[in-house]
């Protein structure tokens, strides 16, 4: 087959992160919006790893970055679901387009 | 072995790509939570691939276990979604959606591909004369030295981090927390 | 004990908002009660902090932590201006407080924690302390965005996360290129790293990635739609908080990255120079048919930082100053528009149509308004007049070449009067609408003392324009440390002390 080298790495992390732009874009539902943010920052870690171990094997800056990477995103997720829910119980409704006026007064 | 190792990377590069489309296009939520599972836990197992050992294991525990449950909470709390299924925002957005990304990854791709061949360039930092530390990475994994790194180099941002998230919980637990009110 | 030392002499504001911020948490678990205590607490930590910032010896550049953590008169400015801004939302939100004065202890919180991370962010030197400084500001904003539970303002809260977190991840695409090209994630390594290999495009690219997340905390072009959502439905402290603490640190960083980082990459003041055209040309438009106010502060706010990031764009010295008077300019002039609008504010919303008979009622109030509008508007006498010639003067000095963007800039700046002016002129409406105005003595302090400053710095600016030039000059030589690359910007280089 093929080396697998750094390159392969680099484009497989630019597609997961073009997909989850789109699906930012794209999606209704406020809960796949922020899976598709997880996503976001999955392939930007894999950057920084890739990078680290082809690169940087010394000082493994790409790791420590990867580790705070993660932290923020689980926290910020976290806040992202606890205002979801927020919104669920006002509104009765996950709509990333805010179409739930109707609804108010049926709930 | 060279034919085991892009195996592995092709294997986990369709499972994380496959996965990802079809958490952002699946029509039913769960299913969609489901195979963004899926990714995480690929992508927790290409960092294994490439001697990430303890980002790997962290990324299968935080993603991989404590995401999910998150996530499946999440669901249980708006589960009994309004009537109609929400899917896709309107045609045109997605339309501009498609354009804006496939330009964008065009664009990446375009810039990525000449520069960070390895063959072309020279600029990346040769290991020299740390053979033994990578020699030791290789044996008994990053942990140690990730540590020595974040506790020499980076106080400052691990020290804001546990801030960061005090802050986090105070605010979630204030925004999403009974209110006081009553008390 | 380097670390201990680094501490003592140089982390000594930080470390006591650090600390601050843990005593509020603990006064929020203990006790629901403490609502006037507290605030003095508040005010005397901020101001030892702002006191601990002025002290600070800033005559030689010095770095903390191993290099990660700049101290230079830059920085230091920068960080007194957050404090300033800080203490001045404190003022401001007591109207708030005194509404929900369960939740007192949390609201000082995040507060400190935003300022916190606004400091260090302008004085990080390498992207992983950078990084964290950038998402302790935000997360606390996204919380205090959200802090009315009453209101639906949970939506735009949402909308701003995802935003930002959107906004953060391409800053992390960007920084990971940047990474993979040098091999660390220090500015100056990164930017010896750009000098010597023939990297440009990858550096534009990650530079183009890097400026517009950034640009998220300006709320400029790509990243503004959550801002006239979150300014309306937010508490109004938090409104004026987001509009200028934030955007200061904001500047802060970019100027920093621009001048430090990627000095020499064109393609980047290319691309600052069209992100400030379209945010100002977008303001200003959406501005025109706004009748809320506080969504027009919004649009405006989008419209002034596109005119600090046209100046920006030059990447001289003069620019350089012209940008720091208007940022200290801009703060003034907020604030002073914000507690106006405080004053006026009766849970809402303030509409022009609610503005209206204004002048005859209340004239006091209505002049502060007026002082405070005129000078966004940027008319002579104001404050506002002054930051604006002398940022028409920076592109005058860049050469002819830049005369179009100039009529450009000239041009929004004709269109922004006109809702500034709608603003001002339903305050002289015949007709009379029914005010309820709140007043209390902190909410005079900062409107007194706002307006005042403008008016003061309106007729007295020089001795501010010179200040912001000493800031600029220090800016510009403690650039970069190693070798120069054009002769202009490294006349003077300076001696960097490790410690």
């Amino acid at each position: 087959m093929f080396d697998v080298t750094l390159i392969h790495y680099l484009f497989l992390s630019a597609v997961l992160f073009c997909v989850g732009l789109l699906g930012v874009i794209v999606s209704r539902h406020l809960l796949r919006v922020l899976i598709s943010v997880e996503f976001m920052l999955n392939a930007v870690n894999i950057n920084f790893v890739a990078f680290s171990n082809y690169n940087d094997l010394i000082r493994l800056d790409g790791h420590i970055m990867a580790i705070f990477v993660m932290a923020i995103g689980v926290c910020e997720l976290a806040i992202g679901l606890a205002i979801l829910i927020l919104v669920f119980r006002k509104t009765h409704s996950v709509d990333a387009d805010g179409e739930y006026i109707e609804e108010e007064k049926w709930s | 072995m060279e034919f085991l190792n892009s195996a592995v990377f092709l294997i986990f590069a369709a499972m994380i790509i496959f996965s990802s489309v079809f958490a952002v296009f699946a029509h039913k939520i769960e299913y969609s939570v489901l195979s963004a599972v899926v990714c995480f836990l690929s992508v927790g197992a290409l960092f294994l691939t490439l001697s990430a050992d303890f980002i790997g294991a962290s990324q299968i525990m935080i993603y991989g276990v404590g995401v999910s449950i998150l996530l499946a909470f999440a669901i249980m709390f708006t589960g009994k979604d309004s009537p109609k299924s929400l899917y896709l925002t309107n045609p045109l957005r997605v339309f501009l959606g498609f354009v804006l990304v496939l330009t964008f990854l065009s664009v990446l791709i375009f810039f990525i591909s000449p520069v960070l061949d390895p063959k072309s360039d020279g600029a990346f930092s040769s290991y020299g004369s740390f053979a033994a530390q990578i020699e030791s990475i290789r044996q008994i994994g990053t942990a140690k030295f990730i540590g020595r790194r974040i506790f020499c180099d980076y106080v400052l941002p691990f020290e804001l981090l546990s801030l960061l998230l005090l802050a986090g919980i105070v605010g979630v637990g204030y925004l999403a927390g009974g209110s006081k009110k009553d008390v | 004990m380097e670390f201990a030392a680094d501490i003592k002499n140089l982390m000594m504001p930080e470390i006591i908002l650090f600390v601050g911020a843990l005593l509020l948490c603990f006064i929020g678990i203990l006790t629901d009660k403490a609502y006037k205590r507290v605030f003095s607490i508040v005010v005397l930590m901020l101001g030892l902090s702002f006191l601990m910032c002025l002290q600070l010896d800033t005559d030689t550049v010095s770095m903390a932590f191993g290099g990660s953590f700049l101290i230079s008169k830059f920085t230091v400015f920068f960080k007194e201006l957050i404090l300033a801004g800080t203490i001045s939302t404190i003022f401001l939100s007591d109207k708030y407080i005194k509404q929900n004065q369960k939740s007192v202890a949390e609201f000082y919180m995040l507060l400190f924690v935003a300022a916190l991370g606004g400091m260090i962010l302008v004085s990080s030197r390498d992207f992983i302390t950078m990084f964290v400084a950038l998402e302790t500001l935000s997360i606390s904003s996204y919380i205090l965005s959200g802090f009315i539970k009453e209101k639906n303002s949970q939506e735009a809260t949402l909308k701003y996360l995802v935003t930002g977190c959107v906004a953060s991840a391409v800053i992390l695409y960007g920084v990971s290129l940047l990474y993979g090209m040098s091999g660390s994630l220090r500015f100056d390594v990164i930017f010896a790293a750009i000098k010597s290999a023939s990297m440009f495009n990858i550096a534009a690219l990650s530079g183009t990635l890097v400026i517009s997340g950034l640009c998220f905390k300006l709320a400029t072009i790509p990243f503004y739609n959550w801002a006239p959502d979150v300014y309306e439905k937010s508490p109004l402290a938090v409104s004026a908080f987001l509009s200028t603490v934030s955007k200061v640190a904001g500047f802060g960083i970019i100027i920093r990255l621009v001048s430090e980082l990627f000095n020499g990459i064109w393609i980047l003041y290319l691309v600052l120079g069209l992100i400030a055209l379209v945010s100002m040309a977008i303001g200003n438009l959406l501005g025109l048919c706004e009748e809320n106010v506080k969504r027009l502060m919004a649009y405006s706010s989008i419209a002034h930082a596109g005119y600090i990031l046209a100046v920006l764009a030059l990447g001289s010295t003069l620019s350089l100053s012209s940008a720091v008077f208007y940022i200290i300019t801009y703060l003034l002039m907020n604030f002073a528009a914000w507690s106006c609008l405080e004053v006026l504010d009766n849970g809402d919303g303030v509409t022009t149509e609610s503005l209206k008979g204004l002048a005859y009622k209340r004239p006091v109030l209505a002049f502060c308004m007026v002082s405070a509008f005129a000078s966004l508007a940027g008319l002579p006498i104001f404050v506002g007049f002054f930051s604006k010639f002398y940022l028409f003067q920076a592109i005058v000095f860049a050469g002819f070449l830049l005369y179009p963007f100039l009529c450009f800039v000239l041009l929004n700046s004709l269109i922004a009067l006109y809702y500034y002016f709608k603003v001002i002129r339903a305050m002289f409406d015949e007709q009379e609408s029914e005010q309820t105005v709140f007043w209390s003595k902190r909410l005079a302090v900062v409107l007194v003392f706002s307006t005042v400053m403008v008016l003061l710095t309106g007729i007295f600016s020089s001795p501010v324009i010179t200040y912001s030039q000493q800031i600029a000059q220090s800016q510009m030589p403690a650039v970069i440390q190693y070798e120069a690359i054009k002769g202009t910007y490294f006349d003077n280089p300076r001696p960097i002390s490790v410690r």
